[in-house]
């Protein structure tokens, strides 16, 4: 019984600070989002702000590894933990276009399916194969260099 | 005051169930792993059911779940955070992932209105399925500027990667494709955000290629797509 109740006042403090960190690093995302959404119109491509503010917080966690960084990155698992999540009220919007797309269902969706695994594969595929390779060439090199196996 | 809560509490009701039919979708897919039954698409059904069941008219649903939809700003953001942890990674591999991520926004851009025209789709479908692999803002906008209806291509981008978040595992694994680094680019690059949950959902080096997959994806549909329009390709 003591020792339950050690646990929770030890527990409390800890579990305060995690909050309090979760709500600045939760601040710094917001902040990252305002200044990625104030440079995008800056670019020559159209950008959502959101991807601008990705890379901001990209550059401030490379840049930067204090307490900053830590809540960020704390907040930033969290929130990436129910990413699909967010997803859901646009998806849901589908059922407003059931419209225009009346009597082309089957051939949208066969080229949706097709399409999406074609380009799913193919970027798969590319990938392995082009790291694959270089992973050999630099064997290759150092084995030149180094001159036995 | 209320008045106020009267007209509140139904509407953020939607913000609430949407979050515990998500809940209930994830407990069922753990439970019962099965690649088609992934918790995003689960989640839609059961609440476009729900709203036709209820004759409850979408805009009253998109105002009621609008929390949920504005922390997707900063949920994307957060994707920087597995991104900057790999960044030296993603330096090393640059090449790879130049060549493999033009190719796979290529295939995505030109093979979605070529199959609808083979299958004899109109082009009006064709032009809005050229910029599904983008995350849905970025589609939607090139959808404006190529002259093809937003609204579709949004609808087209999210399905695109509700597909591909299903078929990933599946699919890839078929295909020998076990390199993380592989497995999240290929996911951001054709399903975009929702692409690259289910990548997050696998590994953390993972989700920092899907989170590169998706910004760059949007950058190359942005340039290439109104330039394959232009030469007649779409």
């Amino acid at each position: 019984m003591r020792r339950i109740a050690e646990v929770r006042t030890e527990g409390l403090v800890p579990a305060a600070r995690r909050a309090g960190r979760l709500i600045f690093g939760f601040l710094v995302m917001l902040a990252c989002l305002e200044v990625g959404g104030a440079l995008a119109p800056l670019l020559p491509v159209r950008l959502p702000g959101a991807l601008m503010g990705m890379v901001v917080l990209a550059a401030l966690l490379t840049a930067h590894r204090g307490r900053v960084a830590v809540a960020a990155s704390e907040a930033g698992t969290l929130l990436m933990r129910r990413y699909a999540l967010f997803f859901v009220p646009a998806g849901v919007g589908v059922m407003t276009s059931f419209g225009p797309l009346r009597g082309a269902w089957p051939a949208v969706v066969t080229a949706l399916i097709v399409s999406s695994l074609l380009a799913l594969v193919v970027t798969g595929l590319t990938m392995q194969l082009v790291l694959g390779l270089q992973a050999r060439s630099r064997r290759a090199v150092l084995q030149v260099v180094c001159g036995h196996e | 005051m209320s008045e106020v809560l009267h007209g509140m509490l139904p509407e953020f009701g939607f913000t609430a169930a949407t979050m515990l039919i998500f809940e209930a979708a994830l407990w069922m897919t753990r439970r019962v792993e099965h690649p088609a039954l992934n918790p995003t698409l689960l989640t839609i059904l059961v609440i476009m059911a729900g709203l036709a069941a209820g004759r409850v008219p979408y805009p009253t649903y998109a105002r009621g779940s609008e929390p949920l939809a504005w922390l997707l700003g900063p949920a994307t953001v957060a994707l920087g955070v597995p991104l900057a942890r790999n960044l030296s990674a993603i330096i090393r591999d640059s090449a790879a992932i130049f060549v493999s991520l033009t190719s796979g926004a290529l295939t995505a851009a030109i093979s979605g209105p070529l199959v609808l025209k083979v299958l004899g789709g109109t082009s009006v479908l064709g032009l809005a399925m050229a910029p599904k692999a983008a995350t849905t803002p970025i589609a939607m906008v090139v959808a404006q500027e190529i002259g093809a209806s937003p609204s579709l291509a949004a609808v087209f981008a999210i399905a695109g990667g509700v597909i591909v978040a299903i078929a990933a595992r599946p699919l890839l694994g078929w295909f020998g494709i076990e390199d993380h680094r592989a497995f999240g680019l290929a996911a951001g690059v054709a399903g975009s955000g929702i692409g690259a949950a289910e990548a997050v959902a696998r590994d953390p080096e993972a989700g920092a290629y899907a989170a590169l997959g998706v910004g760059l994806t949007a950058l190359a549909t942005a340039l290439v797509v109104p330039a394959l329009v232009a030469l007649g390709v779409v």
